[in-house]
């Protein structure tokens, strides 16, 4: 009985929809000046229900008002149809879709040129910066109101990554010489099996440099010697603050490595 | 001018309400920043027409730029600062969108591409035609009449709905919005909207119970 009942409105619908185009706005209908501030919510309270209680009345106007919204918050509309993030875009929102065969220009809802018949691939006239967010033209390599580049070849990439590598490399480098030396050294052992034990200790060496090349040398020699002499408070002070420091350098170093991988990951996800 | 519509409307209606001003006075370079910034926004009220062909669409966004610098920029000066300038420049375009819609030309157009088509898309996102949707009574010409009349008695009993049903069950059925947009458009939340369809519906079934039966056919006769 529900499905009958639905099958009724819905022909009534369709018939609606050939009417709706021969109707015009009667002298009661508010003027457009309201009718764009209730689409836009910039309306009073007073001014809101005037506009809603006629709507319900008028044949006209709940026509003009989807029209109107619908033009105006397309995005919405077709969120079925958004593009999905690859690295080669970096954009967001289509509006109108090109065929790639016969070059006819199709709404977004469709899936299939209406021309010609092919399936539409996901190319818009009209999108979005992804960092700026403001409208650019398809076919845009770079943004008019930022100037980042939209468009990004595998190359670009890759060079982006090198840039942020060749940063970030030096500086770990220095902090952390003595560890590069023991893997060097454990690397080139490989290459020399006859000295191979040698290599191996000088290895050993270069790791316990790494570890007490650091600030910590002085924390556990004074932690020894506390130790040695046997006061307990003493002791617990410094390995309070052994702790510390050692949270210390864990948060610096994820910090560090979360602010490079938003960096990317910025790059590729966001909206 | 960059028009952040980040900002609060407010600040962009007093950015534009100078812009106009400036058009108002003849002065180029507004014209110029006018027509390149809103040109943009405007390209979505042309959606509708996108069975047509480019030029037509071209030859009505001229009409549109030059119909609003005619009689002293009288459509310009109209808008009073209700809304923000893109909107109020949409819906000149969408009733000129309309109006061309309406035109001798646009129907002869029309009888090959209906519009039913690309209403009710198949799960597989291929148009049907109106007679696959409709049920099998409407076939004839004789269940086309009744179905005109029976068309009144729907109207009948939607007018006698309250306001608030009778506008989601309008915005749902006949406008084809989603139920999340329309919550936007009248600022309520989603699931009074859902309750409210659900509502109407039910009581629009029981008016309109004389014109169908529980059963497999549509009892047509009144």
């Amino acid at each position: 009985m529900v499905r009958q009942f639905n099958k009724l409105l819905r022909a009534y619908g369709i018939q609606q929809a050939k009417e709706l185009l021969l109707k015009e706005k009667s002298h009661d209908c508010p003027d457009d000046n309201l009718i764009c501030g209730f689409v836009d919510d910039t309306l009073s309270d007073e001014e809101r229900a005037v506009v809603e209680s006629h709507i319900a009345t008028c044949d006209y106007c709940p026509h003009h008002v989807a029209d109107l919204f619908k033009a105006i918050f397309q995005q919405d509309i077709n969120s079925g149809h958004k593009i999905k993030f690859d690295k080669k875009r970096r954009f967001t929102m289509p509006n109108e879709i090109k065929c790639s065969k016969c070059q006819f220009i199709n709404s977004v809802e469709s899936k299939y040129c209406s021309q010609c018949g092919k399936p539409l691939e996901e190319s818009p006239s009209i999108i979005f910066c992804w960092k700026c967010n403001k409208i650019v033209n398809f076919g845009n390599i770079y943004c008019n109101h930022c100037g980042v580049k939209l468009v990004a070849d595998k190359k670009d990439a890759k060079k982006e990554l090198y840039e942020a590598v060749k940063k970030w490399l030096p500086e770990t480098m220095r902090e952390n010489k003595w560890l590069v030396a023991a893997i060097v050294t454990i690397l080139v052992s490989f290459a020399f099996p006859a000295v191979f034990i040698q290599f191996c200790i000088a290895a050993g060496i270069f790791g316990g440099m790494w570890i007490f090349d650091s600030v910590r040398r002085d924390m556990l020699i004074k932690l020894y010697r506390a130790w040695k002499s046997g006061d307990k408070e003493k002791i617990e002070i410094i390995t309070a603050e052994l702790k510390k420091k050692i949270s210390e350098d864990g948060r610096s170093a994820k910090e560090k490595l979360d602010s490079f991988t938003d960096k990317f990951r910025d790059r590729f996800t966001k909206k | 001018m960059n028009t952040d519509y980040s900002q609060p409307k407010k600040e962009i209606i007093k950015q534009e309400k100078e812009l106009v001003q400036k058009c108002d006075q003849g002065d180029k370079s507004a014209w110029e920043e006018l027509i390149s910034t809103y040109s943009i926004y405007i390209e979505n009220s042309f959606n509708k027409l996108h069975g047509f062909s480019r030029d037509d669409i071209d030859d009505l966004k001229q009409e549109f730029w030059v119909h609003l610098q005619k009689n002293k920029c009288n459509a310009l000066k109209l808008w009073r600062g209700k809304s923000t300038l893109s909107t109020w420049l949409n819906c000149i375009a969408t009733n000129k969108v309309r109006d061309f819609l309406r035109s001798k030309h646009a129907k002869e157009i029309q009888k090959t591409d209906s519009i039913e088509m690309s209403l009710y898309p198949d799960k597989n996102g291929d148009s049907r035609t109106i007679e696959e949707i409709l049920p099998r009574e409407v076939e004839g010409p004789l269940e086309a009449v009744l179905m005109e009349e029976v068309s009144k008695k729907i109207k009948e009993a939607i007018n006698k709905l309250e306001a608030n049903y009778r506008n989601v069950i309008r915005l749902r059925e006949f406008e084809h919005l989603k139920f999340s947009q329309i919550a936007k458009l009248l600022k309520k939340p989603l699931n009074t909207v859902l309750v409210e369809y659900q509502r109407a519906k039910e009581k629009l079934s029981t008016i309109l119970k004389p014109y169908y039966e529980d059963g497999d056919d549509i009892k047509w006769d009144i």
